[in-house]
């Protein structure tokens, strides 16, 4: 095997870069296709990764800024919240009335029975279904005596309680006592969990 | 003449090579930017609330019999 001729090499090159320097055009060639070579490979290894990072980083900021500009914007929407809670803080024990954090089944039967009274009407039986402190709905039954016109007024209160009551049905049967009807309401009384 | 017809041959492959890669280079910095994204902020940070309060519920709800 034969060693390169690294001098033979150098004077063939040199002797072509002597005749491309003769010829203007074809120095002007070679500069051209080494230029445009270099561009290549300037545009391939060094341009490329920095362009792509910096606009990697331009769009990150981008969608940093609108990131920035929502949550400045729930900042402002919070306060407004606050404010609007503040003015009506007074009144939020209704909530606490309407729907309770507990069963809360002794405040609404007095509330029941002091209604019933005031409407004249005797009530004779209350069933709940099984209560327990987690409980979310309460089934209950109110069986009711009394004339149509007071039970009418009685069904009327119970729709319009604070305490948030659903009546499932309400059947009226004729009383013992012939003057009388009795009145059984079925319904669910709610409270949260 | 071969030779100057080879050299016209090269310049035009590395022009169209350039086009290309500028095309190349420029469809991935505009993917660059347009796919980067923040992931620190949990989605629900940037739900939009709602400010108003229906202070009218309140108002019926007073209105009924305690």
């Amino acid at each position: 095997m034969s060693t390169f001729d690294y001098k033979s090499g150098l004077t063939r090159y040199r002797r072509y870069l002597e005749s491309v320097a003769e010829r203007p055009i074809a120095r002007a060639g070679l500069f051209l296709t080494l230029s445009l070579m270099l561009i290549i490979g300037m545009l391939v290894f060094a341009l490329r990764p920095t362009l792509v990072t910096i606009s990697g980083l331009l769009g990150q900021i981008k969608a940093q800024q609108e990131i920035s500009l929502k949550l400045d914007e729930k900042i402002m929407e919070i306060n407004k919240a606050q404010t609007a809670l503040n003015q009506v803080e007074p009144k939020l024990f209704l909530l606490d009335q309407a729907l309770p954090n507990n069963p809360a089944l002794q405040i609404f039967m007095n509330t029941v029975e002091t209604q019933a009274s005031g409407s004249g009407i005797k009530m004779t039986n209350t069933v709940f279904s099984a209560v327990t402190s987690s409980a979310q709905n309460i089934d209950f039954t109110l069986t009711t005596d009394g004339d149509y016109k007071s039970l009418r007024n009685f069904v009327q209160i119970l729709e319009s309680l604070r305490r948030i009551v659903h009546l499932n049905s309400v059947q009226m049967a004729s009383s013992e006592k012939k003057s009388d009807l009795t009145l059984t309401i079925r319904g669910i009384i709610g409270s949260l969990p | 003449m071969p030779k100057k017809s080879i050299d016209k041959n090269l310049i035009f492959l590395l022009v169209c090579t350039l086009i290309t890669l500028a095309s190349w280079i420029g469809y991935e910095v505009y993917q660059a930017y347009a796919a980067a994204k923040v992931e620190d902020v949990p989605p629900s940070y940037l739900i939009k609330l709602d400010p108003t309060l229906d202070t009218k519920v309140l108002e019926k709800i007073e209105k009924r019999i305690l």
